[in-house]
């Protein structure tokens, strides 16, 4: 019996699990700059969560293993047309995702990239000051492994409010979220 | 719902929460766009439910979708948790939530769904406010095109709600909006924020909690992020204001259970036609009648 409850507890496909785990993501996007931690590797588990197949993914690296994809359940479609798009962070962004519309802004695609490390406050190799909805002071996020030029893509994806972009930035075992209204500089905090 | 009613169960049963998974993650999917773009109205496909549309069903499958059995809830309908309708949706969430706990106070409560009131309590980080909404787009008096609606709310274009505002003011001396006060998020997008009062609309504004509106008919579900600018639309000489609860001599009315001069009233008349007032948030008025009481007896 206690072999069945770990086994559930680490099971991400279980629906208790992916209810914690979507309860984790919304304090995420609420709180944009507060680092949730996840009791697997996030990316898959937040993906785990998120999709169905009713909604599309685009892994153009190959970063997930084939044996996932069917328990995902999402349609796989290129880059430019997916709602989901699973990414290394340490290479450099491509050509900009779908952006949504004017009329239509929940189509801009939420991206997860895979990064070494996400820190509150030690030393890291790109320091982020974020302000926006969600953040009453200042926060600063650092992370490690992430290529430096994604924060320039980013911030010119969103720059046309209402349309953007939402980042979900995972290391190995903690994710944070960047929706389209936090806006990102680089550097410490002055 | 009567209080011997139980779901039919067939062979599989229903699962928790009474949504099945897809649905749910179809409402948690638009959730998070939702927060990503503040006050924009996020369709999503809305589930037929065991009652009828405009009783709740929008907030119902928020609160469903986002419920897990180590929360606790609150259901209030016009600030009271014992009207039929808050009754009936508590006793709903008992049914399909198992473990989930339920309370009427709102500082214990972890998820609270809400008919046309904001807590008097304010509330914490720790919470999220689930409004039910009948009308979702607060343009839908002054443009009665949905794919026209859309394109204003994305160019922020509100000059004719202002305009609609405006004629309030020549005709009535006043904005006479006494609900629904169209309400702008983020320097952007202007909201329908449910039927609350006036009075619960600077609570939008810079709240700790997440407020999330579910509009089950109209099939929409947007959000008031935390710490974000909520700004009830007015013009730079006339401010707004909330309802006021002075009599002709100019004194505040109290509640006549709790004597709070700082709450919501509603006003009550009695068969003699006598007027009496009385704190719209149960919970709130039935702890200030004990915090007096207590100080009494000290």
């Amino acid at each position: 019996m206690k072999n069945e409850m770990t086994m559930v507890e680490a099971d991400i496909w279980h629906p208790v699990q992916q209810q914690q785990l979507f309860r984790s993501l919304l304090d995420a996007f609420s709180y944009p700059g507060r680092i949730q931690s996840c009791t697997t590797e996030p990316s898959i588990a937040l993906l785990s969560a998120l999709l169905d197949g009713q909604t599309t993914l685009s892994d153009p690296q190959d970063l997930l293993d084939e044996s996932v994809w069917p328990k995902l359940e999402a349609r796989r479609v290129p880059y430019d047309l997916a709602a989901f798009i699973l990414l290394d962070g340490s290479r450099a962004p491509e050509r900009a995702p779908k952006l949504g519309t004017l009329e239509e802004p929940e189509h801009g695609a939420t991206l997860l990239l895979r990064v070494a490390a996400l820190h509150a406050d030690s030393a890291s190799e790109l320091r982020l000051q974020l302000t926006g909805p969600g953040i009453r002071q200042p926060v600063s996020l650092g992370v490690n492994g992430l290529h430096a030029d994604w924060i320039a893509a980013r911030n010119d994806w969103v720059s046309d409010f209402p349309l953007g972009v939402e980042l979900l930035l995972c290391d190995g075992q903690r994710f944070v979220a960047l929706p389209r209204t936090t806006q990102i500089k680089i550097g410490g905090a002055a | 719902m009567n209080a011997y009613y139980e779901l039919p169960m067939e062979d599989a049963g229903y699962s928790f929460g009474f949504l099945d998974e897809y649905a749910k993650k179809e409402v948690r999917r638009c959730i998070l766009k939702a927060i990503s773009v503040p006050g924009y109205q996020t369709p999503y496909a809305s589930r037929e439910m065991p009652m009828g549309r405009g009783f709740g069903t929008g907030g119902l499958q928020l609160t469903l979708s986002l419920i897990g059995a180590d929360d606790t809830l609150k259901v209030i309908d016009q600030g009271s948790d014992d009207s039929v309708n808050a009754v009936n949706l508590r006793q709903f969430v008992q049914l399909t939530c198992p473990g989930v706990q339920v309370t009427e106070k709102t500082q214990e409560a972890t998820l609270i769904q809400s008919r046309h009131r904001i807590p008097e309590k304010p509330l914490t980080e720790q919470q999220i406010l689930v409004l039910q909404v009948p009308y979702p787009d607060a343009l839908v008096v002054v443009e009665p095109s949905e794919a026209r609606r859309k394109v204003m709310h994305g160019e922020a274009d509100y000059s004719r709600l202002l305009v609609k505002l405006y004629e309030d003011v020549v005709r009535f001396a006043e904005i006479t909006l006494s609900h629904r006060y169209p309400t702008r998020i983020n320097g952007h997008y202007v909201i329908d924020p449910s039927p609350i009062p006036r009075w619960d609309v600077p609570r939008l504004h810079q709240s700790p909690a997440l407020v999330l509106l579910g509009a089950g008919r109209e099939k929409k579900i947007y959000a008031v992020p935390p710490y974000t600018v909520a700004e009830p639309l007015v013009f730079d000489d006339i401010a707004f204001r909330v309802e006021d609860f002075r009599d002709s001599n100019g004194n505040r009315i109290a509640c006549r259970c709790c004597g709070s001069t700082e709450s919501f009233l509603d006003e009550l008349i009695d068969d003699a036609g006598k007027v009496t007032h009385q704190c719209s948030d149960s919970s709130y008025c039935e702890e200030h009648q004990e915090t007096i009481s207590a100080r009494k007896q000290a």
